[in-house]
């Protein structure tokens, strides 16, 4: 009974881990992205 | 034309350029050439001498990504056309050096510095030879695209029972012929392009021709997208970094809610390209970054970020980040409205 909670709860925590790194991916990513067409166009501006 | 004190306007963008107001020591003609480059119109003020030799050349507009033009700059390929005489062919691979990574906007740089020379003979008197209309170039990028595209309408058939294997070979052959050979893959300046009607000429680029327009003819009439999963090259290297890492995060709960933050990206890029009217300015793809290996320091962090996660997370780029896709999910949402108000109307008409 134990194990198998065990199992689950590591499975679970896999499961929200995976999730952190997807959601972390994206938002780091996307505001890296805007971050660049941001500078990109405020150069032009100059 | 650094010794010119005086400076008088001709026409259609001609200036001649004198030693003093006495005009009694002719300098030469300063002309703007105008060509179409990575990103729309680029204009160069070239400086040509009486004898017909450019002695300079500078970049007065252009809609570039920035990252290209510093490039370019840095390689001083204006520098090179510099001693060249309007009768030189200013052409890229032949008497002139391009940039590796900024073909096009080189090519563009060289056309437009042949243009002005040209027009500046001209108001020197100087015998021009009359303009040729340009070759038609089609070549073994534009075969092997037309061969990829013929590879993904045999695989689609429902009899045909290799697909898998199939669409790996297409993959393979769009990353190392378009992507790494060529670094042609299909970017948001070309469709922004389009659409402020920045149209390249299509002798001298059949290539993003056939690209544009077999991607949109069969989104159209059989509501497929070929390129994406079949020979997009960014998409192709993610693959192939799914297969080294074995790809094993599930696909997020959020998926649709980051999905739709994809969309906002790609829009904010259109608009703001459509509303500096320079399709360059927004550009925050990574194909350069990778196949050509230019970029500023975010996008080669963003590159690692996205080779790193793709090893995780099934197609990172294609499925939160890239612009085309929202593109192409669009003009699929829009023909699917069109077909419905077609079968509409014709349910319509053979009721009545």
């Amino acid at each position: 009974m134990g194990k198998r909670i065990m199992a689950k709860g590591k499975h679970r925590i896999k499961e929200l881990l995976g999730e952190l790194a997807i959601i972390s991916f994206v938002v780091v990513t996307t505001t890296l992205l805007v971050a660049h067409v941001v500078i990109n166009v405020l150069k032009t501006l100059e | 034309m650094p010794e010119a004190e005086f400076i008088l306007k001709m026409s259609n963008g001609v200036y001649s350029a004198w030693k003093d107001n006495t005009e009694n020591h002719f300098l030469g003609h300063i002309v703007l050439g105008e060509a179409n480059g990575y990103g729309g119109p680029l204009t160069i003020a070239v400086s040509v001498n009486p004898s017909g030799k450019t002695i300079g050349a500078v970049i007065v507009a252009h809609k570039e990504t920035p990252t290209w033009i510093k490039l370019v700059q840095k390689h001083g390929l204006l520098g090179s056309m510099v001693g060249k005489m309007y009768t030189d062919p200013f052409e890229i691979g032949n008497d002139l050096d391009g940039v590796t990574g900024a073909t096009t906007t080189s090519k563009a740089l060289a056309e437009a510095v042949f243009l002005g020379s040209q027009t500046a003979a001209q108001y020197l008197n100087l015998p021009v030879k009359p303009p040729v209309s340009p070759k038609i170039i089609f070549g073994f990028p534009e075969s092997t695209l037309l061969a990829l595209f013929g590879i993904g309408f045999i695989a689609h058939r429902r009899s045909f029972r290799y697909t898998k294997q199939i669409r790996w070979v297409s993959m393979l052959t769009g990353m190392v012929i378009l992507g790494f050979i060529y670094n042609r893959p299909l970017t948001l300046v070309y469709i922004t392009k389009l659409t402020l009607g920045y149209w390249p000429r299509w002798q001298t680029n059949l290539y993003w021709y056939f690209l544009i327009g077999g991607i949109l003819l069969i989104l159209i009439f059989r509501n497929r997208n070929a390129y994406c999963g079949w020979f997009c090259p960014f998409g192709a290297a993610q693959e192939c970094m799914g297969v080294i890492g074995g790809c094993g995060l599930p696909k997020s709960r959020y998926h649709n809610a980051m999905r739709v933050l994809q969309r906002m990206l790609a829009l904010m890029a259109i608009l703001l390209g459509v509303y500096f009217h320079s399709p360059g300015l927004s550009n925050y793809e990574l194909y350069g970054t990778l196949f050509g290996l230019v970029g500023t320091s975010t996008q080669f962090a963003v590159l690692g970020l996205v080779l790193i996660a793709a090893m995780f997370i099934r197609r990172p780029w294609c499925n939160y980040l890239c612009p085309i896709r929202p593109v192409l999910e669009i003009i699929s949402i829009f023909r699917g409205w069109v077909k419905g108000l077609w079968q509409k109307e014709n349910t319509g008409l053979r009721n009545s």
